[in-house]
């Protein structure tokens, strides 16, 4: 049955804390029915079909926060969100495989959060239960609702964050103060050094995870667009009709001029290149007075910038369509200005 | 141990496959429906889910009739982009104007959730836990982590008697008052949590000690006794997955809409 008798290195968890990690994930997977149900409930309470549910989002959260919490020990909280996900997935949850991936990123996210302090302290298990909590109507945004209004997903992300607070934060700091004070669950400190934070080590920490989390946010909402269809950019910003672009459509627009990208470290020799003027592109959008600058974003955020003044009378500058993906040519214009992967076009 | 949604009277379809090969479809569905541009693709993998579920010994209907939310919150995906695009050619107004490009990203949406959701509930009713957690122990994941996946499938029959024992023992003590309030709310959640809870952590010690008992964790490595086998469904599984994936870089390459 065995193999292998050569000395080991101390295991991240002993087999009492993987019991009890199984046992956290599993409970919180089983009652997942039960927080659903809840959330239902608390969607007829204030007459909505759908997100008030978020006020209960800290119960799915409170398991890796309590596993942490109890453990003490860094990387429990991923395994727990990663076999609750499991487990929940398997029960026959509503949100499919999708949830195994939603409550793996809680559970890190605990683990970052709590990583802030030694000591499982009100203030660090409300902070990781608030920002692990909010990352799941951002992950459900990035699948199912791409396109929704920013206030929308706001407003459910500021409901998830004071659920994550109070349902999973205070409620794993309040279970466990009672399940040490009954003898249930023994405290981990007594093994541990009192080393308790200080405050500035607190704030920093705490202040390193917000903008962490807040960069995140931003980057993954606001910029980073991984299923972007690749030959369409979103015309955007201080326009009159903005629109979508697709090259399929604009096909017929296509003219071919003789470029040479000089680039910094990329040289690429005058050779004819086919796509749709830009300039095209923004009369059909017609930019608003007053607007001065055309951004060209790429899919991972990557922005050129040009004068608007310059672009409109320019036909060296193309959208072309490459290996599938929309390109922008900038005959005249440095290596800088040749923006691959193009996801948008943003008039300022 | 899982819901059975698709009416198991026969063992064919998936339901001869490994664990790991119905795995690696799942994944390739998922691929699919989240990395493909437009609906070309999404719709074509929702025909392949219904069409691999009549094939493991359940009829499409019956995946769909129990899938009554998917379908309801499909619907509501739709609904959100309708009303949230307003870019593309004006159709019809309703209060705000529905455009073509509105109706062809809510379906794009609503197919992505129907295909994710329509093959996670395959996946679980053709796949037994067991096989799997033994599969992915296979792979060479240490076992002691392994194992916790193992363990809390064994803890699941156990959390759901204790959370059903819990509730008719708070609705023969009058306790289970509907939620009107946010109070109602928190009593809801102590006397219901808190038992579940306290049951399981009081066998946390027994458990590991038995584990322990049992030679758990005294090795680094451990062995394995029952393999999976590979069957020729098997590598069709796999193949059809890799067409899938394969099909899908077509798309976008293409940009099939």
């Amino acid at each position: 049955m065995a193999e292998g008798r050569s000395p080991r290195k101390k295991p991240l968890l002993d087999v009492r804390e993987i019991v009890l990690v199984a046992l956290l994930a599993s409970a919180g997977g089983v009652l997942s029915t039960y927080v659903g149900y809840i959330g239902n409930l608390i969607n007829r309470l204030f007459g909505l079909p759908f997100g008030a549910g978020q006020l209960i989002a800290g119960l799915h959260v409170l398991w890796p926060i309590l596993a942490r919490a109890l453990t003490g020990r860094f990387g429990s909280g991923t395994l727990t969100g990663l076999v609750k996900g499991a487990v929940e997935f398997l029960s026959g949850g509503t949100h499919g495989v999708v949830i195994v991936l939603v409550d793996l990123v809680e559970g890190i996210l605990v683990d970052l959060g709590m990583g802030i302090s030694r000591r499982p302290s009100l203030a660090v298990t409300m902070v990781a239960g608030a920002v692990a909590s909010a990352s799941n109507v951002f992950l459900f945004q990035a699948i199912y609702f791409t396109g929704v209004p920013v206030a929308f997903l706001l407003v459910m992300a500021g409901l998830s964050l004071v659920s994550g607070a109070v349902c999973g934060g205070y409620l794993a700091w309040d279970l466990r103060r009672f399940l040490i004070a009954s003898r249930i669950a023994p405290s981990f400190d007594a093994d541990e050094p009192k080393a308790r934070s200080t405050f500035g080590r607190g704030l920093v920490g705490v202040l390193a995870v917000g903008l962490l989390l807040g960069g995140g946010v931003y980057y993954y909402t606001s910029v980073f667009d991984p299923f972007a269809a690749p030959d369409r950019a979103k015309v955007q910003g201080a326009l009159v009709s903005p629109f979508v672009f697709r090259y399929s459509e604009w096909a017929k627009e296509a003219v071919t001029i003789t470029a040479e990208l000089r680039g910094t470290v990329t040289y690429v020799p005058p050779r004819e290149y086919a796509g749709v003027p830009l300039a095209l592109v923004l009369e059909r959008a017609r930019p608003k007075a007053g607007a001065t600058a055309v951004e060209v974003i790429a899919e991972d955020g990557y922005t050129a910038s040009f004068e608007l003044a310059a672009i409109v009378g320019d036909r060296g500058v193309l959208l072309a369509l490459e290996e599938g993906h929309l390109r922008l040519i900038g005959a005249g214009y440095d290596g800088a200005h040749w923006v691959d992967r193009v996801t948008r076009i943003a008039v300022r | 141990m899982i819901a059975s949604l698709v009416a198991g009277r026969t063992r064919g379809g998936l339901r001869r496959a490994t664990p790991l090969a119905n795995l690696l479809l799942l994944l390739a569905l998922l691929a699919a429906v989240l990395a493909s541009p437009g609906i070309f693709v999404k719709l074509g993998a929702l025909l392949l889910v219904l069409g691999l579920a009549a094939l493991s010994g359940g009829a499409p209907r019956t995946v769909l009739r129990r899938g009554r939310f998917v379908l309801g919150f499909s619907l509501f995906l739709l609904l959100i982009q309708v009303l949230s695009v307003r870019e593309g050619g004006v159709l019809f107004s309703i209060g705000v104007p529905v455009t073509d490009r509105g109706l062809l990203a809510g379906a794009e949406m609503a197919l992505r959730f129907l295909v994710i959701v329509l093959s996670s509930l395959l996946f679980i009713t053709v796949t037994d836990p067991d096989r799997l957690a033994r599969a992915i122990l296979a792979l060479g994941i240490p076992y002691r982590y392994g194992f916790t996946f193992v363990l809390a499938l064994r803890f699941v029959p156990f959390f759901r008697e204790e959370y059903r024992t819990v509730r008719e023992a708070q609705r023969v003590r009058g306790v289970d008052r509907p939620i009107r309030s946010l109070k109602s709310l928190r009593r809801s959640i102590r006397y219901t949590v808190l038992p579940v809870l306290v049951a399981g952590l009081a066998r946390v010690d027994t458990v590991a000690v038995s584990m322990k008992g049992r030679g758990f964790d005294l090795h680094a490595k451990r062995t394995i006794t029952r393999r999976e086998r590979w069957h020729p469904i098997d590598l069709a599984v796999v193949g059809l997955s890799l067409l899938l994936v394969a099909v899908t870089v077509l798309a976008r390459e293409r940009g099939w809409q």
